[in-house]
């Protein structure tokens, strides 16, 4: 029954989730072997077939809510220890910028992938971004920008998060943005789009 | 006597069109768009038939039918009855002419691709960002750039950015009354619905100023509009109408139009690569649909036809911006957008433009008008010239030739050996030869005093520390 949960997770069948998962725990199963064996084996090959381009952002993001809607049953038996989880993540729009389409997929793809999202929104002023990933102690901050006038306020806001005092790392994203302006600001980290941002945010948890 | 124009059949018909109309003010009375701006929304509480709740407002039918009825289109004499290309606007990546290598654009990539832009008489905005002068001038730069060198650029309103800060935006204004050069302010809405506040504050800081102001949107469909190209096209035409009406009642000392580019349409988004897709399928039945709509309302209009997902001036790209303009121009456009743009807007390469300058070039001379006559029929020549005997050598041939045949720049008609002999070139590499020797032989400068001026008020904003603040957070 862990397969048909993990096919039922890649297929993107919330009520089957749900289901399968119920039974598995009336069954006596360990939650956290339902965890690892069923939801997160299932996102893994969502993962795999998606960087590998098999499998679109819709089809990705019902497997995520297929594997929510079970999680929603796991989560009050499973201990904190239990609950993987990637790491925590801060998302902005930098301020004075609305755009948020880049950012959202990024923050669902990375929430799909095991990361535990705080989305701030958009047009977010650095001090908002300081003080909520301190709130959260988050590991990295994810900042995106789509305009060649917003991007610039990615300088001043790492410049502002490191003399805060907090590790966490920050990435950036969005249209204008280049490897080289990342290198220049000292960003930890630049994703041209949602797939390289789940690698990109898996690589500064390792660092 | 002239032979009928070809022209493309079928699409949305005139019950569709209403119909699409009537739900997107339908939804404009019903729905609302969001306007955070509080100066804004006290202007428009003046009004009758507004319904304000917080930020959220509503218009009568009346109010966006006036709208629609008053708004003005400023087509250029020059766009009445030629066909134009507009070359592009704002790209940071450029492919260098010299190494073929994608970097990040300067401020001498500006100057040679307006020059080339002007050489091709292309309108529009700035092609490229020159991301190496301080990020507070850049916008002007571009402006000032455009208009010293060349004719076109920069200057009618298919020219379509919006302004960085209210700062910039006196600047350029300033700019553009000493150089008698064109000024407008736009806004783009960004789906669904909703508007930077930014540059709702530009509109008002303007509103005494007497410009003519537009309203665009650049919907996603799938993303931040309905999947289906017809709820796509509604979100566009239901912000759009929101946002002229809007506009008519505010900016009441000059006219209010809508946006000829992105108006109403759609745009696809790849949901595999979570990428803009420009020169796909559905991108162009999108433009079909906006030129009927367009023309059933007599708007005019400018297709993005010339914008590809190709990585490189390769046949991909040229078979999606062929295709594309083809199709669009038997639609009846005749003003096509992004010249010189590659891989969905994300970078700028001017030999593609030199390549959709033959495209376009090519197209027209296909659907060019051709003269219907007895006289053309040549029923004597024939009569004349018979077997073992050649009409090459004819009066009417030499007099005729150039103008029965175009004769393509860049898509030359050499033989094979023909080629080899002018040394195998491709047609990347040839278009690359044309682009810097178009740049190279480009003469057109603005006049001298006016340049005077312009230097002067650029010296200004250079040392402008208010200017340089505006642009910070």
């Amino acid at each position: 029954m862990l397969d048909e949960l993990k096919e039922a997770v890649i297929s993107g069948d919330s009520e089957k989730s749900k289901e399968i998962t119920q039974k598995l725990i009336n069954s006596g199963k360990d939650p956290g072997m339902v965890l690892k064996d069923g939801l997160i084996a299932g996102m893994d090959v969502v993962g795999k077939r998606f960087k590998a381009y098999e499998m679109y952002i819709p089809e990705v993001l019902v497997s995520a809510n297929a594997m929510k809607s079970a999680m929603n049953i796991l989560k009050p038996l499973l201990s904190e220890s239990d609950i993987p989880s990637m790491g925590k993540i801060v998302m902005a729009t930098i301020e004075g910028d609305l755009h948020d389409i880049g950012k959202n997929l990024v923050s669902m793809m990375l929430e799909g992938a095991g990361f535990e999202i705080i989305d701030l929104g958009v047009d977010v002023p650095v001090i908002e971004i300081i003080e909520e990933s301190k709130k959260h102690n988050v590991d990295i901050i994810g900042i995106s920008a789509l305009l060649t006038t917003t991007m610039l306020g990615m300088e001043g806001a790492i410049k502002s998060i490191r003399e805060s005092g907090i590790s966490a790392k920050v990435m950036i994203g969005g249209a204008p943005i280049t490897q080289d302006y990342a290198d220049k600001i000292k960003a930890d980290g630049f994703a041209p789009d949602a797939l390289r941002a789940i690698d990109l945010a898996k690589r500064l948890m390792s660092v | 006597m002239f032979i009928e124009d070809f022209t493309l059949e079928g699409g949305l018909n005139e019950e569709q069109m209403k119909l699409i109309y009537e739900r997107s003010i339908y939804l404009v009375e019903k729905v609302g768009i969001h306007i955070p701006h509080k100066g804004v929304l006290d202007l428009l509480s003046n009004y009758n038939g507004v319904k304000i709740d917080k930020e959220d407002v509503k218009f009568s039918t009346d109010l966006v039918l006036n709208a629609v009825k008053e708004a003005e289109y400023p087509v250029p004499d020059y766009a009445k009855d030629n066909w134009l290309i507009s070359a592009g606007a704002h790209q940071t990546k450029f492919f260098d002419l010299d190494t073929g290598k994608i970097r990040e654009t300067t401020l001498s990539d500006l100057i040679d691709l307006i020059k080339l832009g002007d050489a091709l008489n292309t309108v529009g905005s700035a092609p490229v960002v020159p991301l190496d002068q301080p990020y507070y001038l850049q916008e002007i730069l571009m402006h000032k750039i455009a208009w010293e060198y060349s004719r076109y650029r920069a200057n009618d309103m298919f020219q379509h950015d919006p302004k960085p800060t209210v700062d910039a935006a006196n600047y350029l204004y300033e700019m553009a009354q000493v150089a008698n050069k064109w000024f407008a302010i736009g806004l783009y809405m960004i789906s669904p619905r909703n508007f930077d506040r930014k540059e709702l504050e530009i509109v008002y800081r303007f509103l005494d100023k007497g410009v003519p102001m537009w309203a665009g949107t650049m919907p996603i469909a799938g993303v931040n509009a309905p999947i289906t190209m017809q709820g796509a096209i509604l979100q566009a035409m239901f912000e759009t109408l929101g946002c002229l009406t809007m506009l008519n009642l505010i900016n009441t000392k000059s006219y209010n139009y809508i946006q000829v580019i992105d108006s109403f349409i759609a745009h696809p988004f790849d949901m595999k690569y979570s990428t803009f897709v420009y020169g796909s399928a559905e991108d162009i039945r999108g433009a079909l649909h906006k030129i009927s709509i367009h023309k059933y309302y007599n708007m005019p209009f400018a297709v993005k036809s010339l914008l590809t997902s190709g990585k490189e001036p390769d046949a991909q790209a040229a078979f999606e911006v062929g295709v594309s303009t083809l199709i669009s121009a038997l639609a009846g456009a005749r003003v096509f957008r992004c010249g010189g743009l590659l891989s969905s807007a994300e970078v700028y390469s001017a030999e593609m433009l030199v390549i959709v300058n033959e495209i376009v070039e090519y197209i027209k001379n296909i659907l060019k008008k051709e003269e219907f006559s007895e006289e053309r029929l040549m029923v004597d020549e024939i009569a004349e010239v018979g077997p073992g005997k050649s009409f090459i050598g004819r009066k009417s041939t030499f007099e005729n030739f150039r103008k029965e045949y175009w004769e393509p720049e860049l898509f030359t008609h050499s033989n094979l050996g023909q080629w080899k002999e002018m040394g195998s070139k491709s047609i990347r590499q040839y278009a690359n030869e044309i682009a810097k020797k178009k740049i190279r032989e480009h003469t057109y400068r603005i006049d001298e005093d006016i340049k005077k001026e312009l230097d002067k008020i650029y010296e200004q904003a250079k040392n402008d520390k208010k200017l340089e603040e505006s642009f910070k957070f």
